[in-house]
C-alpha cells in the first residue's frame, strides 16, 4: 500500500504529460496511430517529423480539439477525457500566431488571465510582467495585426504563458521566421522555458530546431513514433533508416561483416569493429548502417581505409562540407558526406578514414 | 433526416391549415332585418372595413359609440381596387362586419361575389333613387362623386368645354390621364368615354386622343403630381374628381380664393360609394347600425370637405367652400353596373390596343 | 491514501455528469440558434404563403397550373422579369463598387457623408423619385422617362446603398498581402482586383448580387411609374391578377413561380457565399490620399457618386424648400401640424417610424445573429435558413400581404401593431445575413481554438472573439434592417393599420392622394426628413468612438 502511494506519488511528480496509445481517426484515414508519449515536469519535448505526419494533431488532441478514438491522455494524473477545451489549463502557441486581432498586444496577453476571472490588477501586473520577458514591454497598446513576425511570435508566447499553463504546447512555433531570426528566438525560448521550469511539447519539421529546444526528441511519421529520446542518443543511435534520415544523416552504407570481424564496404575493408560494437549481434548480409558524418575524416596517403573521388566541395558553418564518390570495386558511385578543415579539389582522389566505433547499424 | 423532418413539419402544417382555416363556409346572405340596438352587447366593436381615402372629422364615430355603445375600429386596406379584393378573397369569412367603399364601376363584381347581406336602412328614404344600383339592398350608397377632367386655368388657353374639344391634337398632347386596369379614375374616364359615344363610337374618339398625343400615368398620383402643372409638371388637363378644385383651395399654399384648377363637367362620369354589411359577419346589427349612422345626417355633413364628394343623402347641405368650388354635374355621365362588369376585360383590352399600340 | 482513492473516483463520476451536461447545452444552443429563427420565418414568412397559395388553388388542378405556367405571357413576362433584375444588380455592382472601393481605400473627409447618404435612397417613395427624375431627365433634356432605361437607373439609384456599404464594410479590411504579392508578381491593379481582390470578395459580392437582384425582381412602383403602362413583371402582374382582375389562382401560379426562382437563386449563390474569405477581421487600412493620381481618383468616384445618387436628391430637397413661389421651410413647419387627411400629424408618423425601425433592426440584429450561427455550422438546417430567409425580398409584397391577412388572422395577430416592425425585420432579415454570414465564416478557427486553450468556454468564445469580429457587419445590417422598416409599406401594410402603426411613407403616400400643394409640399419635406433620419440612423448604429464605444 506504502509502495503504491509512493509510485503513485512518484509518477505524478514525475510524469506532467502522459499520451497513451492515443488514436485519431479523420473518416478512414488514421491522422494518431496508438500513439504514446511523455513529458517529465520542466522537460520539454520535440516532436519532429515530415508534414502531415500527425504532429499537429497530436498538438490538437491533448488540446481537446480533436477527440480520440483510442487511449487515453493525462495531464498531471488527471485524465482529460470528457474535459473540454477551455478547462484542460494548457497554452497553445499556433504557427501563424492565431492572435486576436480585434485586441491590442496586452489585452491578447491578457485574454487568459481573463478567461479564469482574474482580478484586474493581476490581469495588468502580470501581462506587464510577461511583455518584459519576451522583450516586448513597450508594445502593450499596439494592435495585434500591425506586429512585425517576430513581435507576433513573442506575443503569442507570452499570451500562452500568462495564465501559468499545466502544459506549454508549440506547433512550429517559428516556422514562418526567418534564419536569424529563428536562431536567436530558439535560444532565447530555451533559455526562457527552462528558468520558468515549464513543461513543454514542441512540435516541428525542422530537427535542428528539435535539437537545438529539446531534452528529448520523438521522431514520428504516419502518426507513429519511430524513435526517441535525447537529442545526442538519438542522432548518434537513430534505430532506423527513415529517422536516420530524417534527421539528416547522409551516410547510409549497406556494409557485410566478416566471420572473423571485418567490416567490408563496397570492396573496401574498413576494419575490424570490437567485439562489444553492436554490429557484432547483427551481422546479415547488407546490414545498413549509419555513419555519422562527424566519423569520416581526411587522411594522409595511406592512412585512410578506403580512397574517393571529390565530386563536389561546399563550406558551411566554418567547414567544408565535401561529397566523393567511391567507384572503386565495380559497384554503382556512391556518395561519401564528410567534412573537412582543409578543400581538396574537385576531381582529385582522397584517402578517408572512419571511426568505426561510431557506427550504428539501422533496420 | 433534418430534410425530413422538415417536410413532416411543414406537411403538418398545411394539413392543419386544410382542415381549419381553408373550410369553404359561405357566409350567410340573408337579409338583415330592422336592428335591435338594445340587443347588441355592451362594448361591442364593429370594424369597418375601406380604403385609404376614407377620412373623417376626429371624433366623428364618438358620436356613434355614444349612441348605441359600439365602438368604431377603421381597417384601411389600400386603394378601391385592392379593398374589393381583399374582401372577395376572403369572402363569407371576412376580416370586418362592414365595408365601404365599393363603388359603381367595382360594384357587380362585389354583387357576384357574394360578399353582401341585403339591409335596408331606413336612411335611405333620403337618398335620390338614381343612386340605389341595387335593388336587393346589398349595398348602400353613401357618397357620390363624379371622375371629370380638370385643367390648370392658367394652362389652357381657352377653358375646354366638352369632351370632344380633347380631340384637338394641341389639347390632347396637353391631357394626361390613368391606365384603365389599374387605376380607378382611369377606368371612370374611360367609362365615360363609351357612355358619350357608345360602343361605336368610343374607340374612333381615343383614337384621336392618342393621335394627338394623350400621355397616360399608371395611377391618379403620377398623374397628378407627375405630369399635371400641379406637380410641376407641363401637362394642363387630367383626369381627377369634380371635387378637387375644393381640395386645391383647402390645402392651397399660399392660400387662395379660387382654385387654380377648373372641371370640365361634361366629362364627368357618376361614381356613387356604397356601403354594406359583409357576409359571414358575426354582428349583422351592430353592422347594420353602422351603415344607418353613416347616412346620418352626422355622418353625411362630414363627407364632403373630408373625401371632396358629395353626401349621398340629398337633405343634407353642402358646406359652403365646398359647394362654391365644387362643380356642379347637372348631367353626369352613367353606366350600369352589370355592363360594366360584363365588358370590363373587352373595353381595357381594346383601350389598350389603341392607346398603348 | 483517502484523497488519492478520491482523486481517482471523483473525476470519473464528474466526467459523466459533465459529458451530458455539454451536450445537453449544446442542444440546447442548436435548438435555439436554429430554433428562433425558423420559428420567425415560419410563422411571418412560410406559414402566410402556405396559406395564402392554399386558399387560392382551392379547386386549381395540375392541368389549370401547366396551362397558366404555358401561356406565352406568362414566359415573357418571367424572361423580362429575370432579365432586368439582372441587369439592374449587375449595373449596380458596376455602379458601387467603385464607390466602395474608393471608400476602403482612402481615408478623406465626406468619406463618412458619402456612406450615410447613400443609403437614403433606399427609403425614398418610388413616385417621389420618379418625380425628381423625371425633372431632372426633363432639365437635361432626355427623353429617358418611362423606358426600360429609367427602371435599370432606378433599380441602382435605389440599391447602390447595399454594395458600398456591404461590400465596402468588408473591402477595408480585407488582407491585402494577397494583392500585394500579386502585384509583385507583375499584376496590375486591374488583374489584381480580378485575380485576387474579387476573389477575396466572392461571399459579399455574391450576397450584395443577390439582395439587389431579389430586389428588382420583385420591386413594384418603379416598374409601374417608370417602366411605361403595361411594362410587366412577376410581381406587377401578380398585383394585376390578384388586384384589378381578382383571378386568384393565375396570381397563386405566378407567385409560386417567384419562389422557385428564389429557391434557384438560393442554389446557384450557395456556391459563392459558402466560400471562406479572408475578410473583415484587419483594421481599417484606408490612407490619406498622397499622390496626384490617388486624387484624380478619388475625384472621378466621388463625382459618379454624386451624380448617381446626390443630382435627384438635391432636386427633391430643393421641391421642399419651394414655397409659393419663393424658398421657404413652411413645407417643414407644417409637418408639425395634423393634416385632417392624416390620421396624425407628419411628425407623429415619423416618431411611429423611428420606433418601428428600432424595433425591426433589433428584432432583425437578434435573429440575424441566431440565424447566422446556425447558418454557418452548416448541416441542412442551416442551409434551408439560408434559403428560407431570402424569401420574403423574392415573394411579392401582395403575396406576403393577402397571406398575414389569412394566415394570421386565423390566430388574431394581423391587428396586434407590434408585429409590424416584427414583419419589418424579417424583410431586414437577408441584410443582416447578408453582412454578418462572411464575416463569420472568416473568422480564422484557430483564432477560436486559441481562446479555447486559452480557457475560454464556448460560450465565452463568441463573446470575446466572434462578436468583437462580427459586430461591425452586424452594425451594418441593422442599419439596413431600420431603413428597410423605414421605406416599407408593401406585405406589411396588410397588417394593423390605424394610428398606432401609421407610418411616415404612408403619410407621403396619404398626401399624395389629394390634390393641393401644400400636401405635396408636406410629401416632399416628409421624404426629406425621412432620407435624413434613416441616415442618421444608418450612421448611429455603425457609430464607434475610439475608445470602443458604441451601440453595439
Amino acid at each position: 500500500m506504502t509502495e503504491c502511494r509512493c509510485c503513485d506519488r512518484t509518477t505524478r511528480l514525475m510524469t506532467a504529460l502522459l499520451v497513451d496509445e492515443a488514436s485519431v481517426r479523420y473518416g478512414d484515414r488514421t491522422a494518431l496511430d496508438r500513439f504514446s508519449v511523455a513529458a517529465d515536469t520542466g522537460q520539454i519535448v520535440a516532436v519532429v517529423g515530415p508534414s502531415g505526419s500527425g504532429k499537429s494533431t497530436l498538438l490538437r488532441a491533448i488540446a481537446g480539439l480533436e477527440p480520440l478514438s483510442g487511449g487515453r491522455i493525462v495531464l498531471d494524473g488527471r485524465d482529460l477525457a470528457g474535459v473540454p477545451t477551455h478547462r484542460r489549463g494548457l497554452g497553445l502557441m499556433f504557427q501563424d500566431h492565431g492572435l486576436f486581432s480585434h485586441l491590442d498586444v496586452a489585452g491578447n496577453v491578457a485574454y487568459g488571465l481573463r478567461m479564469q476571472g482574474e482580478d484586474p490588477d493581476v490581469q495588468r501586473s502580470r501581462t506587464a510582467e510577461l511583455l518584459d520577458l519576451v522583450g516586448l514591454e513597450n508594445l502593450g497598446s499596439r494592435r495585434a495585426d500591425q506586429l512585425s513576425g517576430g513581435e507576433a511570435q513573442r506575443v503569442a508566447l507570452a499570451r500562452a504563458l500568462a495564465p501559468r499553463p499545466g502544459l506549454l504546447m508549440l506547433d512550429e512555433p517559428l516556422g514562418s521566421l526567418d534564419r536569424a531570426l529563428r536562431h536567436q528566438l530558439t535560444e532565447e525560448l530555451r533559455l526562457l522555458l527552462s528558468e520558468l521550469g515549464q513543461t513543454a511539447v514542441h512540435v516541428t519539421h525542422d530537427q535542428a530546431e528539435a535539437f537545438a529546444l529539446a531534452d528529448r526528441v520523438v521522431v514520428v511519421a504516419d502518426g507513429r513514433v519511430l524513435g526517441e529520446g535525447a537529442p545526442a542518443e538519438l542522432w548518434a543511435d537513430p534505430g532506423s533508416r527513415f529517422v536516420a534520415e530524417f534527421l539528416g544523416h547522409r551516410n547510409l552504407w549497406s556494409v557485410d561483416l566478416d566471420g572473423d570481424g571485418r567490416l567490408r564496404w563496397q570492396g573496401a575493408s574498413l576494419g575490424e569493429v570490437d567485439v562489444e560494437h553492436p554490429l557484432r549481434r547483427r551481422r546479415s548480409p547488407g546490414q545498413v548502417v549509419v555513419v555519422p558524418i562527424t566519423a569520416l575524416s581526411l587522411r594522409g596517403p595511406g592512412c585512410g581505409q578506403f580512397s574517393a573521388t571529390v565530386t563536389e566541395v561546399g563550406f558551411r558553418q566554418g567547414r567544408y562540407h565535401i561529397v566523393a564518390k567511391r567507384s572503386q570495386g565495380g559497384g554503382p558511385e556512391i556518395g561519401v558526406y564528410l567534412d573537412a578543415p582543409t578543400a581538396p579539389s574537385v576531381g582529385e582522389t582522397i584517402e578517408i578514414g572512419v571511426d568505426l566505433g561510431v557506427i550504428r547499424p539501422v533496420d | 433526416m433534418q430534410y425530413k423532418k422538415l417536410a413532416f413539419f411543414f406537411g403538418a402544417i398545411v394539413t392543419l391549415g386544410s382542415c381549419s382555416f381553408f373550410g369553404d363556409e359561405a357566409g350567410d346572405t340573408s337579409e338583415i332585418a330592422a336592428p335591435d340596438r338594445e340587443a347588441v352587447p355592451a362594448g361591442t366593436t364593429v370594424r369597418l372595413l375601406t380604403h385609404d381615402s376614407f377620412t373623417v372629422s376626429d371624433g366623428l364615430f364618438n358620436t356613434f359609440t355614444n349612441e348605441t355603445g359600439i365602438e368604431v375600429e377603421v381597417v384601411q386596406a389600400g386603394d378601391a381596387g385592392e379593398l374589393v379584393s381583399r374582401a372577395l378573397f376572403n369572402a363569407g369569412e371576412p376580416e370586418a362586419d362592414v365595408l365601404f367603399g365599393i363603388d359603381t364601376t367595382f360594384l357587380q363584381r362585389g354583387l357576384d361575389g357574394d360578399i353582401f347581406r341585403p339591409y335596408q336602412s331606413p336612411g335611405l328614404e333620403s337618398v335620390p333613387d338614381e343612386l340605389e344600383l341595387d335593388d336587393q339592398h346589398r349595398v348602400t350608397p353613401i357618397d357620390v362623386g363624379d371622375v371629370c377632367v380638370n385643367y390648370w386655368t392658367d394652362g389652357v388657353a381657352t377653358a375646354p368645354t366638352s369632351l370632344d374639344d380633347l380631340t384637338d391634337p394641341a389639347v390632347a398632347s396637353s391631357f394626361v390621364t390613368q391606365d384603365p386596369e389599374t387605376s380607378s379614375p382611369g377606368f371612370a374616364f374611360l367609362l365615360a368615354t363609351i357612355a358619350r359615344y357608345g360602343e361605336d363610337g368610343w374607340e374612333d374618339y381615343w383614337q384621336q386622343l392618342a393621335d394627338g398625343g394623350v400621355t397616360v400615368t399608371s395611377g391618379w398620383t403620377e398623374a397628378y403630381y407627375g405630369e399635371f402643372q400641379a406637380g410641376g409638371g407641363d401637362k394642363a388637363l387630367v383626369t381627377s374628381y369634380a371635387g378637387s378644385p375644393v381640395a386645391e383651395v383647402l390645402f392651397a399654399d399660399p392660400p387662395v380664393d379660387t382654385p387654380p384648377t377648373g372641371v370640365l363637367v361634361d366629362s364627368c362620369f357618376r361614381q356613387v360609394e356604397f356601403a354594406g354589411v359583409l357576409a359571414g359577419t358575426e354582428q349583422p346589427d351592430a353592422g347594420a347600425l353602422l351603415i344607418d349612422f353613416m347616412l346620418s345626417e352626422t355622418f353625411q355633413a362630414d363627407i364632403p370637405l373630408n373625401m371632396f364628394v358629395a353626401p349621398a343623402n340629398a337633405d343634407v347641405p353642402l358646406p359652403d367652400s365646398y359647394a362654391a368650388h365644387a362643380a356642379t354635374v347637372e348631367d353626369p355621365l352613367i353606366l350600369d353596373p352589370a355592363d360594366i362588369e360584363a365588358n370590363r376585360s373587352e373595353w381595357t383590352q381594346r383601350w389598350a390596343e389603341i392607346v398603348l399600340r | 491514501m483517502d484523497s488519492a482513492v478520491g482523486r481517482d473516483r471523483a473525476p470519473l463520476i464528474g466526467r459523466s455528469l459533465r459529458l451530458s451536461a455539454g451536450v445537453w447545452r449544446r442542444l440546447l444552443a442548436a435548438m435555439v440558434t436554429a430554433g428562433v429563427p425558423v420559428v420567425f420565418l415560419t410563422l411571418l414568412v412560410i406559414w402566410p404563403l402556405i396559406a395564402v397559395l392554399v386558399r387560392s388553388m382551392a379547386g386549381v388542378g395540375a392541368s389549370d397550373v401547366l396551362e397558366i405556367v404555358g401561356r406565352p405571357s406568362v414566359r415573357s413576362v418571367l424572361a423580362f422579369t429575370v432579365w432586368q433584375a439582372t441587369v439592374s444588380a449587375l449595373g449596380t455592382l458596376c455602379v458601387g463598387l467603385p464607390i466602395a472601393h474608393v471608400l476602403a481605400r482612402y481615408r478623406f473627409w465626406g468619406r463618412d457623408v458619402i456612406r450615410a447618404v447613400v443609403i437614403v435612397p433606399f427609403v425614398l417613395p418610388t413616385v417621389v423619385v420618379a418625380a425628381a427624375f423625371g425633372a431632372l431627365f426633363d432639365r437635361f433634356g432626355l427623353e429617358l422617362d418611362r423606358s426600360v432605361w429609367a427602371v435599370l437607373a432606378a433599380h441602382i439609384f435605389f440599391n447602390v446603398a447595399v454594395v458600398v456599404r456591404i461590400v465596402g464594410g468588408f473591402w477595408a479590411r480585407v488582407d491585402q498581402r494577397p494583392a500585394e504579392v500579386a502585384a509583385t508578381l507583375g499584376a496590375g491593379p486591374f488583374h489584381v482586383l480580378r485575380t485576387i481582390t474579387v476573389r477575396q470578395l466572392a461571399p459579399v459580392l455574391a450576397g450584395s448580387f443577390l439582395l439587389v437582384f431579389l430586389f428588382s425582381f420583385t420591386s413594384f412602383g418603379v416598374i409601374r411609374v417608370l417602366g411605361g403602362l403595361r411594362r410587366a413583371t412577376i410581381e406587377t402582374e401578380i398585383y394585376r391578377f390578384a388586384i384589378a382582375r381578382q383571378e386568384f389562382e393565375v396570381a397563386a401560379v405566378l407567385a409560386g413561380i417567384q419562389v422557385v426562382v428564389v429557391a434557384v437563386l438560393a442554389v446557384v449563390t450557395a456556391r459563392f457565399q459558402r466560400r471562406h474569405a479572408d475578410i473583415g477581421n484587419r483594421a481599417d487600412r484606408a490612407t490619406k490620399v498622397t499622390t496626384m493620381r490617388q486624387r484624380l481618383h478619388l475625384v472621378v468616384v466621388c463625382c459618379l457618386a454624386i451624380a448617381v445618387i446626390g443630382v435627384p436628391m438635391a432636386v427633391l430637397v430643393e421641391q421642399s424648400l419651394t414655397v409659393g413661389t419663393g424658398y421657404g421651410f413652411g413645407n417643414y413647419a407644417r409637418l408639425l401640424e395634423r393634416s385632417p387627411l392624416l390620421p396624425v400629424s407628419a411628425a407623429q408618423a415619423l416618431v411611429t417610424s423611428i420606433l418601428f425601425a428600432i424595433v425591426a433592426a433589433a428584432v432583425a440584429a437578434v435573429v440575424g445573429i441566431l440565424a447566422s450561427i446556425a447558418i454557418e455550422r452548416g448541416g441542412p438546417t442551416g442551409r434551408a435558413l439560408e434559403a428560407f430567409a431570402l424569401l420574403p425580398l423574392g415573394v411579392s409584397a401582395v403575396t406576403l400581404g393577402f397571406g398575414y391577412l389569412v394566415g394570421l388572422t386565423a390566430f388574431d395577430l394581423n391587428r396586434q401593431v407590434w408585429l409590424v416592425p416584427v414583419a419589418h425585420a424579417v424583410i431586414g432579415l437577408p441584410f443582416v445575413l447578408a453582412a454578418m454570414v462572411p464575416a463569420l465564416r472568416s473568422i480564422d478557427p484557430r483564432v477560436r481554438e486559441a481562446a479555447a486553450v486559452l480557457g475560454a468556454s464556448p460560450r465565452a468564445v463568441r463573446m470575446t472573439v466572434d462578436w468583437p469580429l462580427v459586430r461591425r457587419a452586424i452594425a451594418t445590417g441593422a442599419g439596413f434592417a431600420a431603413a428597410v422598416s423605414i421605406g416599407e409599406f408593401g406585405a406589411t401594410s396588410f397588417l394593423a393599420r390605424g394610428a398606432g402603426s401609421f407610418t411616415a411613407p404612408l403619410a407621403v403616400f396619404r398626401l399624395l392622394s389629394n390634390p393641393g400643394q401644400q400636401l405635396r409640399g408636406q410629401a416632399l419635406a416628409l421624404c426629406v426628413v425621412i432620407g435624413v433620419l434613416v441616415a442618421a440612423m444608418a450612421t448611429l448604429i455603425e457609430y464607434r468612438r475610439d475608445d470602443g464605444v458604441s451601440l453595439l
